[in-house]
């Protein structure tokens, strides 16, 4: 009889794992027992122990100790856990010792991923905070602002009367309270400072669902009909700045517009309620309509709590029915052609930044995809290297599912460590993005990165290890043992092919992602720079603008007024450097601006109804504004000081207006009828040049300026022109305002400049956030073309070599290797310019002053890729190109 | 070969088995008389091994078998009297420590 032959692999793979001077005897032993074994108990049993001597002799192999080699399997203990973790368990120390024991590999595949977590965590932080997380208001779904809505004005405030008809007559809210922003002064013993508050409703906190954090809020009794309360609320950020935080300030008496108030409450930090960077509550309870002027001076906004079971489309009908009752009623002239709108206040607060956030988001997602790519593609091209350890488990026992497993495993804590890093990422990624331009982002106040941001992290982290480790795990569980355990096995297998039309996939997918992020950064550089090149009409540089909120209590006469503009405009221009002073009740795309418009007559439209009558801008200016500012007078005169409190009304026009309503005419001596001054005619002396007053994408609408000497305005704020640096000039201006009054303190001091700028905040921060995301994508693709360039000419070594020794060229070599590079980058450049054209689109719609993709874009966009993507192939180019055929040859 | 460190755990199973045999023994006849006495799997690799190294220390010594025994090895091995005097001190420095230890099951 034949002696029986141990399993052939398994032989071999003890002959290689026994020491070398133990081998032959020891070999000779256990072939014999195998035979014994094979006889005694069958085949199946005699096999399985053979295999374990295998396992055995590996661990010997590898170091182990011999000592305790004898209690194999342990007994179980109450402290062991089912099976299934013991072997997670064991897989995660595994895969942290493989990763501990590829440090390069490791370093740069934690990176990458941490690149994506890190951008993909940040912005949902944001999003779960502006979008995802309720308003800061208890029941804040019930919560809807309501807005007053004409064809002529758009949507609109709305006025004390009709906020008290609402109330009075809704049957769908449970309570309207309504608000108006205000500017005041608080003084204390030591000084007078401007701050920015709201009027309220006294129910407004109760409606709003928001309660102090330190005393109490007011209520409906804290105010008499038709006065102002003697309480206020201040914010926490006040509290703190001014009083350190003291809880003695509940109860403390101070001075608001020059009124003693209480203050009774501070409210919890980084609320808006209802907006960002209100600092005092005040309320005041609205009398009755009794004038009509109660019901024509919009200048409240309106929030409301749905009663239960009630739908919006409920609310908009009775509010329909409200409206419907004030137009056919007493004052049908004033509310004709108006309506109600009701819309969800979380929608008036984050809808704008939807769109734009959502985009943001859907850019970082193709980040970490990318990053996904390119681990994906080292882990393949580890995948070959690590054969013959695959080969080895496979050969011990493990079966293909359990090599999944534990590549799986790797994969996935490979996941985690890049979400460690990405977590700290996260956290220097978040700052920057709050800090570049908080106020583009709603809530901005509330944002923190939170449990739930670092929650997001960890199954983002897991979920990119199980998605780009599923294809190397499938690759690496699918060994050809035979050919993994012999010569050569290292090499390029028969199926190289389909994996490397993977990894050009992969490539090619980086390049359009690349693309697509490039190009938009691109339309939103060109249109900053296109608007940057539009001429506003004025001239910001060299200028500051102190913007002033006259105390209403002291300042209650035009004269007084008037004389508080003449005497600070003198004390302005005395300023060393002041070239020229002037003032406005609104400045060009100031946030903060009072901007009227007002409906006009002029002969020839006597007759039209008031809600068919054309409207134009109304600003009140003094004579050197337009000096002040660079804006030309082009036809007729300016404001001059003889056009006083006693001298005829005047007015100047822009060229639109003049355009619009003369035509045909000469508009100097010309009338117009406003009802600023109960319908007075006002004679045309000037027109000046156009000014874009609402942003640098708007075409100029018609203006009309009175001067304010004849009708003087609280909001004011000063032009101040100066050769010089106009951040030096700021604070001058400031001691200057004080020094005239110095319980009259400025409100705030900006370059004029910066107005500008403001306006441009959503495409700067918007471009910078894609700019930055472009770069990483950028990255991510070189790094991976360099990648699976470097891959490939490692596979290709002897073919390499084999074609230098037979006379090609290292340029023909080199240009072979960029060839194979470029090709996968240039498919994905076509597809993703295809992409780009869509995302761009898209960003029109969301951002809505982007420009169209255009040829200047899309050909930096191809330049700075192909040069990016040649640079990545250059390395391993010329590391083909350098090698030497000898050495490829032997391998 | 000083035998200046104690034995290893495993060292002294794979001793204490080879003093059970009244002469030599064949390396699987020590593994067998270690699964026998453990009723545990034994790696055989670590069991050659430790033969080695004990053989290098001189705590055994091995000789080729001439003759066809039934396990066919090709090594006999041999208890030294060193070995003898290294399982002595293993065993009286177990007894120690067991006598106190504070398992009353484990005292002797």
């Amino acid at each position: 009889m034949k002696p029986a032959r141990p399993p052939a692999l398994a032989r071999r793979l003890l002959r290689l794992f026994l020491p070398n001077d133990l081998r032959v005897w020891t070999l000779a032993d256990i072939d014999h027992r195998y035979g014994v074994l094979r006889d005694r108990d069958g085949p199946v049993m005699a096999r399985r122990w053979y295999r374990r001597q295998v396992w055995h002799a590996l661990r010997v192999a590898l170091g182990r100790r011999t000592d305790p080699p004898i209690a194999t399997r342990r007994p179980l203990t109450r402290h062991q856990g089912p099976e299934i973790m013991n072997t997670l368990l064991r897989d995660m120390r595994q895969a942290v010792r493989v990763l501990a024991q590829n440090r390069g590999f490791t370093i740069v595949a934690v990176l990458t991923l941490g690149l994506g977590v890190g951008a993909n965590t940040a912005l949902f932080s944001i999003i779960n905070g502006v979008l995802l997380r309720p308003l800061p208001f208890e029941q804040s779904q019930e919560l809807v602002v309501i807005y007053e809505v004409s064809q002529q004005s758009g949507t609109g405030s709305t006025a004390e009367g009709t906020f008290l008809d609402w109330r009075e007559q809704t049957e769908t809210l449970t309570d309207i309270a309504a608000w108006g922003n205000v500017s005041f002064i608080l003084q204390t013993d030591d000084d007078a400072v401007a701050l920015d508050g709201v009027i309220t409703y006294p129910n407004f906190l109760r409606v709003l669902g928001v309660r102090p954090r330190l005393g109490r809020p007011y209520m409906l009794d804290d105010a008499v009909e038709g006065r102002r309360g003697n309480v206020i609320v201040i914010s926490h950020r006040l509290w703190q700045e001014r009083w350190g935080s003291d809880p003695e300030t509940i109860g403390r008496v101070v001075r608001i517009d020059g009124a003693p108030v209480e203050i009774i409450g501070v409210m919890p930090p980084r609320v808006a309620a209802p907006e960002p960077n209100i600092d005092v509550w005040l309320p005041e309870k609205f009398a009755p309509p009794s004038i009509r002027w109660m019901r024509h001076n919009r200048w409240l906004q309106a929030v409301a709590r749905l009663r239960p079971e009630i739908t919006l489309e409920q609310a908009q009908a009775d509010m329909a029915r409200i409206s419907a009752g004030l137009a056919n009623g007493e004052y049908s002239d004033i509310y004709a052609g108006w309506s109600a709108t009701i819309v969800p206040l979380r929608e008036q607060i984050v809808g704008d930044a939807r769109p734009a956030l959502v985009l943001a988001f859907g850019a970082v997602s193709l980040i970490l995809l990318m990053a996904c790519a390119n681990v994906a593609n080292m882990l393949m091209a580890r995948a070959t290297v690590r054969r013959q350890e695959l080969a080895v488990r496979a050969a011990l026992g493990a079966g293909r599912s359990r090599l999944v497993q534990q590549l799986l495993t790797e994969s996935v804590v490979l996941g985690v460590c890049g979400g460690v890093v990405g977590t700290a990422i996260a956290f220097a990624t978040h700052r920057l993005l709050l800090g570049l331009q908080p106020d583009i982002i709603p809530r901005a106040g509330e944002l923190v990165l939170d449990a739930t941001a670092l929650g997001f992290a960890l199954v983002i982290s897991v979920l990119t290890g199980l998605l780009f480790g599923v294809a190397p795990a499938f690759q690496g569980g699918r060994i050809d043992l035979r050919h993994a355990l012999t010569e050569g096995g290292q090499r390029a297998s028969t199926t190289g092919t389909r994996r490397r039309r993977q990894r050009s996939l992969l490539v090619a997918f980086q390049m359009a992602v690349t693309v697509i992020l490039l190009s938009s950064a691109a339309v939103l550089i060109q249109t900053m720079v296109e608007l940057n090149r539009v001429d506003p009409g004025f001239r910001a540089e060299g200028a500051v603008a102190l913007r002033q909120f006259l105390d209403r209590t002291r300042f209650r006469s035009d004269s007084v007024m008037a004389q508080y503009a003449v005497e600070l405009e003198a004390l302005l221009a005395s300023l060393p450097g002041v070239s020229a002073v002037g003032a406005t009740s609104a400045l060009p795309m100031d946030p903060l601006g009072i901007n009227y418009d007002l409906p006009y007559r002029v002969p020839g439209n006597e007759d039209l109804a008031d809600d068919a009558l054309p409207q134009a801008d109304y600003r009140i200016v003094t004579p050197g504004y337009f000096r002040s500012m660079g804006i030309q007078t082009v036809r007729g005169r300016g404001f001059t000081a003889a056009d006083d409190a006693t001298s005829p009304f005047v007015i100047l026009v822009n060229q639109t207006m003049a355009d619009e309503v003369w035509p045909d005419q000469n508009p100097i001596g010309q009338r117009i009828y406003t009802p600023s001054r109960d319908w007075a005619w006002f004679e045309v002396v000037g027109v000046v040049a156009d000014t874009r007053y609402y942003g640098l994408n708007t075409a100029p609408r018609p203006e009309m300026y009175v001067v304010y000497a004849q009708q003087p305005t609280q909001e004011v704020s000063f032009v101040v022109h100066t050769a010089g640096d106009p951040a030096l000039i700021a604070e001058p201006v400031r001691q200057a305002a004080l020094a005239l009054d110095p319980s009259q303190p400025a409100h705030s001091i900006v370059p004029v400049s910066q107005l500008i700028a403001d306006t441009l905040a959503a495409e700067r921060f918007y471009g910078t956030m894609l700019t930055v995301f472009a770069g990483m994508a950028l990255s991510l693709s070189a790094v991976g073309i360099y990648g699976v360039l470097s891959y490939w000419v490692s596979q290709r070594r002897q073919e390499i070599g084999v074609r230098l020794a037979l006379g090609a060229t290292r340029r023909s070599v080199m240009r072979t290797v960029v060839q194979q590079g470029l090709g996968a980058a240039a498919v994905g450049s076509m597809a993703g310019l295809a992409g780009a054209v869509v995302v761009t689109r898209a960003m029109q719609s969301a951002i809505a002053t982007t420009t169209n993709l255009g040829l200047l874009s899309v050909g930096t966009v191809l330049l700075t890729l192909g040069l990016v993507a040649t640079a990545a192939c250059a390395v391993p180019a010329f590391r083909a190109s350098r090698l030497s055929p000898m050495q490829a040859l032997r391998g | 070969m000083s035998q200046s460190t104690l034995l290893g755990g495993f060292e002294h199973f794979v001793l204490l088995a080879l003093s059970s045999f009244p002469k030599q023994a064949a390396g699987m006849e020590i593994y067998d008389r270690l699964v026998i006495t453990t009723g545990r799997d034994v790696s055989v690799p670590a069991v050659y091994v430790t033969l080695k190294r004990l053989e290098q220390r001189g705590l055994v010594s091995s000789a080729n078998r001439r003759d066809d025994g039934p396990h066919r090895s090709h090594k006999l091995f041999q208890l030294e009297p060193e070995g003898v005097k290294a399982i002595r001190e293993y065993r009286r420095a177990t007894e120690k420590l067991w006598g106190e230890s504070r398992l009353t099951e484990l005292r002797p």
